[in-house]
């Protein structure tokens, strides 16, 4: 592990994928690296049941010896570790798409990273353990390495030139012969999992590119992903870019029933803005579009970010639907016998008011270090064609630690043992993450972490399930059954470890709820330091 | 730093000097970087500490809490040890599960432990949420929302300092009585009952459990058997209250706050008179924010005497909230706010605000809610978050103010009567003045995040009156020199100026998350002397006379209309009935200048020595050639050309009186009219009145073309576009506007000899598009791939198109038709027949730029060449068009919620949202009469102005609120043509200045790293305290001048 700036677990939660930076150049190149996640799990579970005796005396079988390291104990990697390739420099992000397809025979994800190093989209198809990959499989990374002629299990070797979209203008699908602008930062799926955009640092450019997906139609193979588009005239500074959730129950009725454009928020460090983006994908969609196939991204507007006092320097930018999905599932069923009858109708026009319930929107800024909050959808009540699915507004700042940076969602297990919501703030500077509680909209506890967290990853979850409090049902991980136990990930940059967080406050008694319990990798300072 | 070791601040200031002379003598100067001990501070309250050893105490006595009200702020200069009643702010900060403590009497951050390096603070439980301090200045209560272990912590005065107070200890989290409550609080207060109180927590409540909120006995907090120290044990709860879950279904909205004119004419419109409402208007929701005495639809409003006078009276106006039907919920509460023994909680989830009675101690009572409903959408269900009450006005009225959790605005609530008065929020007055405030809030630039109140006063010192006491209003009237208000006028001396610097009064402080905190009026007791000297009528004219000594047909000027203020005053004593007050008062051009929940303008709004004020166009307007080229406005070139000139009123405007005699054949200067109802819709812009001036907002639309009447017309659709909103205007709409114009020239005499309206616009008016895509370069792919509207184009110029897919003819064509995007031909122009807001219907123009139907081969032409996808800007067909740089483009255009049809609103609160104005032609021979009034002795008198002019009224003259004027909130003109016709982007310039800046206070002026949370005012210090959980930690706002305190804390 070295430089970590990218986090990501597999849809079974079996794989923690570490994408390594390489930050100082000592290596030839970062890596992506697969952990064995289910043995980290029950490591982890094994520390918190102990965690206040000293380091030396845990135990997790015979071989893994912890030591102490600041206030939580450390496991050196390598116990953990299953697989890696060697990818470009500076690579910021790491996510899984969020579709499955088959590939080489076996149900399959495509992780997708922005690499500053060589300004490409660099992508990696592993097995999907949540869809019934073969279990040998599980820690499979395959991106054209010449080591995976003996299998996509094979550990080392480097991604080929094929696996690093947007470098060469003649890759397949590229019909305008473009290459990726430098600097690619963040990026973003789009709901149907076709397109991602990435956002590019140091130019007024967004990028569009194919993941090779087509919804509804890849069942097997998929494409390579390509390049398809360069956005010019946005404000430079790009950084967090998200995907507008867009509910096809918000648009209900005869000749209506399409939800809009796919669209994306894009944050900036330089302009206190939001920028909307539309894709329009020409063609896959409808045939009430260009004759040209040519999907392209267009900058429709601006929304100031003003809930702070100057508003620049916005970084991660996340929106949260799950109050549409608790809406719908208030909504009461048609009763003919009710005084009055509850009709069909009504039912479906409070379903459709409940998809147009304004999601919400969050957006770390740092200046001043704040969480910003707003809403995405404009709120009606009543259901008519008249409606904005995108438009934003920020109204709400929470104040922050220094130097906010990526936001997360994800549940923990509350008291009573069902899943609740919780939003993380990444705050660089301050080495702390701050648990927020969208619900009650009050910051609910500051966890000090090492130096320089950077980013986060979750066990998996479902969002409707979170969002509906469902009880957390028991998981088994390498042959341990366990109950309401949940884990954050965070990738501390600086001192290169991975940090396991404790997110179960549903054990009666529990000391650890929301506290560090282990770094994965003994914490390193960079070179150079004192 | 001890207390008993503190120099003054002067002497501390002139040895950093010293130091830092020294230590630049000997190194480089290190970079300023100040050490913040402040981490994420949110909440703060003071108590007032009697030291040992300071001011004469022993240095055995003890440590004593007293209640605030006993600190006083130390005089300028004076060495704070000797005084030894020194007022702390206790600080929350949440990031490190600490109270900051500040010693305000001293000036200094508070260290609790000199033992330790650096500034310790007092550790308390993680995610302190708030914080109070008893009545009597001896314990304070801090409730910590720490995860599985929620807790009321208490600090004694007696500990809290540490060795920061002499011989003191340095306090632990062992130190502290602590009690464990049930669940997460969100808020904690205490109530007094007679010498005692007790402690009242809101338990926020959760998806688990509803809020509720529990009252603690104090007893226990100074009984270490009971809650010993350091060791939490449950807290022992006297009563717990489940507040209400339910609202209105229909929730009420209050009576309309008082417009602050005592006056039923002070010379100023706030009739309502408003222009004319489009025929066919469009109703979207229920029509929001327009009371019932707005009106607005002809010349006959004249409810604001109404409105005046009796709506604010909140008592008779009760609509208790347990009327209608309700609807339950669960109440999740966050913050509270005490006025006596009365507690206001607001709710995260419901729409509205908890009443409770605590008046018997532990059996607390929940009365009828306060209901946030909203004037523009009665259905929302609006939250509210931060709470302020405030002080008892000159009338005995309190108001709440709520600030609006997703808006950022704020509601104003009468709680003069908390039982039984007004449930829903106050509506603003006039709301139709001031379209860009919402009717029933005050809104700003950016939101809201904290509200204060303050009752201040500046009693004078040898005013020369020997009753010159506090709470005194203003008397403006000259006749009376020796009333105690006249102390206060403008012509005499005093400390402060009448002015917006001497804050006399109930007033609010609004936080905005900016950093600035603005000046709200609510009971300005300097209200009455800031007006302009002379309030004369604005009555237009009434009707024709006739001199009796010329014979002379003229027009008669209304006349000073009394006061409403009661019958007693108008015997010319009272100080409302003073029509020209002379040098008595501020002389400013608007009444009121003060108004009740009105943003307190930082300036006089006057001409003076200070600088000009006033709200008017810098330089006269200009006029541009659409390549940019200046035109002659004045002189006989002038005449040629289209000319922009004031509306006709007769209408003496506040700061000058002059009566504009606006007549389309003078050869006047161009110049537009100001309005002077409401200073607050004035902001410093540039404008542009172009004809056939370009919408905005139509970059990045892209939308595909189709046809759905073969042809007959061409659709373009972008669902997202929402062209309504965007104030697209169809043909019909323009026939509209053409038909009310014809009907107005008739009545505004704009006719020819035979009195025919000069003009006929029928069929002209409307929006139309201007392609704005190019054409595809002739290599690309696209020319040779089959198109069905290829066929039955049919242009001799390019036959056989449908079957010509391999040439370059297609592209050839496409060019030369539509020319260059750059420099666009008039055959990119297409008529908008029918306005959807996700469609546009298009139809051609013909020759004459009629708007036509059915021109299937040019409609064939744009879908082909464009390849059924295309880019375009939206021009205002045969309008000028006026956008603001900062208003933009002010329209009302709305969809039927229906049919998606652009109309216009219905709304009468919108009816002054206009951008669009008609180029009338000039009447060749208008007439000039002459005006009068009505003497003392009943009969006329030659009408003057300033000048002592005879004031000649035109004959054709047309008033702002005739079709053929332009008019907005800001002001008015008439757009005239020249010679000929405008041609397109033939533009007007100008820059409106004098807006109306706020009287504000900015923390961020040094610094954007501003967060602030909240603020209290410190009665004893006139001081408002303001926390940032940013940089600037505890800042100090001095009200005496409204300027920042130098020290602030952090």
């Amino acid at each position: 592990m070295y430089f970590p700036t990218g986090l990501a677990v597999s849809p079974g939660g079996g794989v923690l994928y570490v994408a390594n930076s390489n930050f100082d150049l000592q290596y030839d190149g970062g890596t992506l690296q697969a952990y064995d996640l289910g043995r980290l799990r029950n490591v982890a579970k094994e520390v918190a049941d102990t965690f206040t005796a000293p380091c030396e005396t845990v135990r997790y079988g015979t071989a893994l010896r912890f030591v102490r390291f600041g206030a939580s104990c450390a496991a050196p990697a390598p116990v953990f570790w299953r697989n890696a390739r060697t990818i470009g420099a500076f690579a910021t992000d790491l996510q899984v798409s969020p579709f499955g397809f088959l590939g080489q025979g076996i149900p399959s994800r495509r992780l997708f990273m922005p690499v500053r190093g060589n300004a490409s989209i660099t992508w990696v198809d592993v097995p999907d353990d949540g869809a019934g990959a073969p279990a040998e499989q599980t820690f499979g990374l395959r991106c054209g390495s010449a080591s995976e002629v003996t299998g996509i299990t094979s550990r080392g070797g480097t991604c080929d030139d094929g696996h690093q979209a947007g470098r060469n203008p003649d890759e397949l699908g590229n019909s305008r012969k473009i290459t990726l602008p430098g600097e690619p930062f963040g990026m973003a799926f789009s709901e149907d999992g076709e397109s991602l955009v990435v956002t590019h640092q140091t130019v007024e450019q967004t990028s569009l590119l194919s993941t090779g997906y087509i919804k509804g139609q890849s069942t097997g193979p998929i494409a390579a992903p390509y390049l398809d588009f360069i956005l010019d005239g946005v404000v430079n500074g790009g950084i967090g870019v998200t995907a507008i959730p867009h509910d096809a129950q918000a648009f209900p009725g005869p000749g209506s029933g399409t939800p809009p454009r796919p669209a994306f928020l894009q944050s900036s460090r330089l302009a206190p803005e939001l920028t909307l983006l539309r894709n329009y994908p020409d063609g896959r969609v409808s045939a009430d579009t260009s004759s040209l196939l040519r999907p392209f991204l267009v900058k429709e507007t601006t929304f100031p970010v003003n809930a702070n006092a100057n508003g620049t320097d916005s970084r991660g930018v996340l929106i949260d639907p799950t109050p549409r999905i608790v809406c719908k599932a208030a909504v009461k069923p048609a009763n003919p016998s009710a005084k009055p009858p509850r009709t069909a109708a009504d039912v479906a026009n409070d379903i459709a008011l409940c998809a147009r319930t304004p999601a919400r929107l969050f957006l770390a800024n740092r200046s001043p270090a704040s969480l910003v909050i707003g809403e995405v959808g404009e709120e009606t009540t009543f259901v008519d064609g008249n409606y904005d699915a995108d438009k934003v507004r920020v109204f709400e700042s929470i104040p922050l630690s220094a130097g906010p940076s990526k936001l997360y969602l994800a549940p923990i297990v509350d008291r009573d043992g069902a899943l609740a919501l919780r939003l993380f703030i990444v705050c660089f500077d301050a080495a702390t993450i701050f648990v927020y509680d969208p619900e009650l909209r009050v910051i609910e506890n500051v966890i000090r972490t090492e130096l320089g967290p950077f980013a986060m990853a979750f066990d998996p979850f479902n969002l409707q399930d979170a969002a509906l409090h469902a009880k957390v049902a028991d998981r088994t991980f390498d042959g341990v059954t366990q109950h309401t136990f949940r884990y954050g990930y965070v990738a501390d940059f600086t001192n290169s470890v991975v940090q396991v967080i404790d997110l179960d406050n549903g054990r009666p008694g529990t000391t650890t709820f929301e506290r560090i319990l282990m770094s994965l990798g003994e914490p390193t300072q960079p070179k150079g330091t004192n | 730093m001890r207390p008993f070791t503190l120099i003054p601040v002067a002497a501390a200031a002139g040895l950093a000097v010293a130091v830092g002379l020294f230590q630049a003598s000997c190194s480089s100067t290190p970079p300023d970087q100040p050490i913040r001990t402040f981490e994420r501070a949110q909440r703060m309250d003071v108590i007032c500490v009697d030291l040992p050893n300071l001011g004469g105490r022993a240095k055995d006595a003890p440590v004593v809490g007293l209640p605030e009200r006993d600190c006083a702020p130390s005089p300028i200069g004076v060495n704070t040890n000797t005084i030894s009643k020194h007022l702390f702010a206790l600080v929350t900060q949440t990031a490190r599960g600490e109270i900051g403590i500040v010693d305000m009497t001293a000036q200094t951050v508070v260290d609790t432990d000199h033992g330790t390096p650096g500034v310790t603070f007092v550790p308390v439980g993680t995610v302190p949420v708030d914080i109070t301090a008893a009545p009597d200045g001896k314990m304070s209560y801090v409730a910590s929302g720490e995860p599985n272990r929620p807790a009321i912590y208490g600090l004694p005065t007696t500990r809290v300092l540490g060795d920061y107070a002499f011989n003191g200890q340095v306090p632990s989290l062992q130190t502290w009585p602590v009690c464990t409550l049930p669940e997460r609080p969100s808020a904690v207060t205490t109530v007094a009952h007679g010498d005692s109180y007790e402690i009242v927590v809101v338990l926020g409540g959760s998806r688990l459990t509803p809020g509720r909120v529990v009252t603690l006995a104090k007893e226990p907090f100074f009984d270490s058997s009971i809650y010993p120290p350091g060791e939490p044990v449950p807290c022992r709860i006297t009563s717990e209250l489940a507040v209400r879950g339910d609202f209105a279904a229909e929730p009420p909205s209050g009576p309309t706050w008082p417009n602050g004119v005592p006056y039923v004419d002070g010379g100023i419109d706030l009739t309502g008179k408003l222009p004319p409402v489009v025929e066919g208007c469009t109703n979207t929701v229920p029509d929001a924010g327009a009371p019932a005495d707005a009106g607005g639809t002809t010349d006959a409003g004249t409810a604001d005497a109404a409105s005046d006078a009796g709506a604010s009276d909140a008592s008779s106006d009760a609509s208790v909230a347990d009327a209608g039907e309700r609807v339950q919920g669960a109440a999740r509460l966050t913050n509270i706010v005490r006025d006596g023994h009365w507690l206001y909680i607001s709710d995260d989830t419901l729409p509205i605000i908890h009443v409770l009675d605590m008046s018997q101690q532990g059996a607390p009572k929940e009365v009828a809610p306060l209901e946030v409903s909203s004037l523009l959408d009665p259905a929302k269900k609006p939250t509210v978050t931060g709470l302020a009450v405030s002080p008892v006005t000159r009338d005995f009225r309190r108001f709440l103010y709520a600030i609006e959790r997703r808006e950022g605005t704020i509601a104003v609530f009468d709680v003069t009567d908390p039982e039984k008065g007004p449930r829903g929020p106050l509506a603003r007055p006039n709301p139709e003045l001031t379209p860009f405030q919402p009717p029933d809030r005050l809104a700003f630039a950016v939101p809201v995040v904290a509200v204060g109140f303050a009752r201040h006063d500046l009693p004078l010192r040898n005013a020369g009156t020997p009753a010159a006491a506090a709470g005194a209003l203003c008397d403006p009237n000259p006749a009376n020199a020796n009333t105690v208000g006249a102390a206060y006028r403008n012509d005499r001396s005093a400390d402060i100026a009448l002015g917006p610097d001497r804050l006399r009064g109930v007033f609010a402080f609004v936080t905005l998350s900016n950093g600035s905190v603005i000046t709200v009026d609510v009971d300005d007791w300097d209200a009455p002397c800031r007006r302009p000297a002379q309030l004369v009528a604005s009555t237009p004219l009434t009707s024709k006379v006739v001199d009796p000594e010329t014979k002379e047909e003229g027009w008669v000027v209304g006349s000073f209309a009394a006061s409403d203020v009661s019958a007693p005053q108008t015997d010319g004593s009272g100080p409302y009935d003073v029509p020209n007050a002379d040098t008595a008062v501020s002389g400013e051009a608007f009444f009121p200048v003060s108004a009740p929940h009105r943003i307190r303008s930082k300036y006089r709004i006057r001409n003076d020595a200070d600088g000009n004020r006033i709200p008017r166009v810098s330089g006269s307007p200009l006029l541009f050639a659409p390549d940019g080229t200046p035109q002659a406005t004045l002189g006989d070139e002038g005449a040629k050309n289209a000319s922009i000139l004031p509306t006709y009123e007769l209408l003496a405007d506040p700061p000058n009186a002059v009566a504009f005699a606006e007549a389309p054949s003078a050869r006047q200067g161009p110049g537009i009219r100001m309005s002077f109802e409401s200073p607050d819709v004035h902001a410093d812009q540039d404008w542009n009145v172009a004809y056939e001036g370009a919408l905005p907002g139509f970059n990045g639309v892209f939308t595909a073309v189709s046809t759905t009447d073969n042809y007959t017309t061409l659709t373009l659709s972008n669902p997202e576009a929402h062209f309504c909103r965007k104030g697209v205007e169809d043909a019909e709409l323009g026939n509209v506007r053409a038909r009310a114009a014809t009907a107005a020239m008739t009545a505004d005499k704009v006719v020819d000899d035979a009195g025919k309206p000069l003009a006929d616009f029928t069929g002209r008016l409307g929006d139309y598009v201007q392609l704005s895509d190019a054409i595809l370069d002739v290599s690309d792919p696209y020319w040779r791939e089959p198109n069905a509207c290829w066929a039955g184009i049919n242009d001799p110029r390019a036959p056989n198109l449908e079957s010509n897919a391999n040439s370059t003819l297609r592209h050839d064509y496409c060019a030369q038709v539509f020319g260059e995007r750059e420099n666009p031909p008039l055959s990119r122009d297409f008529p908008i027949v029918e306005a959807y807001d996700d469609r546009l219907v298009l139809g051609t123009y013909d020759a004459a730029r009629h708007i036509t139907k059915g021109n299937v081969a040019a409609l064939r032409t744009m879908q082909c060449c464009f390849h059924n996808q295309v880019r375009f800007g939206v021009r205002a067909g045969g309008e000028w068009m006026t956008i603001g740089s900062g208003a933009g483009y002010l329209h009302h255009v709305v969809a039927d919620s229906s049919t998606l049809r652009c109309g216009q609103s219905c709304s009468a609160r919108e009816s002054l949202l206009n951008a669009r104005s008609l180029p009338i032609p000039r009447p060749q021979n208008p007439g000039i009469k002459r005006a009068f009034f009505t003497n003392a002795a009943g009969g006329l008198s030659p009408f003057l102005d300033p000048q002592g002019n005879q004031v000649l009224v035109p004959t054709a003259r047309i008033s702002r609120n005739s079709a053929l004027a332009f008019r907005n909130p800001i002001f008015s003109f008439v757009t005239w043509n020249g010679a000929g016709a405008p041609t397109r982007d033939l533009t007007w310039k100008f820059t409106t200045i004098g807006q109306l800046s706020s009287q504000a206070v900015n923390l961020a002026a040094s610094s954007t790293r501003v967060s602030p949370q909240s603020m209290r005012y410190i009665d004893g210090f006139g001081q408002m305290a303001v926390v940032d959980a940013a940089d600037q930690g505890l800042v100090l706002i001095d009200l005496n001048n409204v300027t920042l305190v130098p020290r602030t804390y952090y």
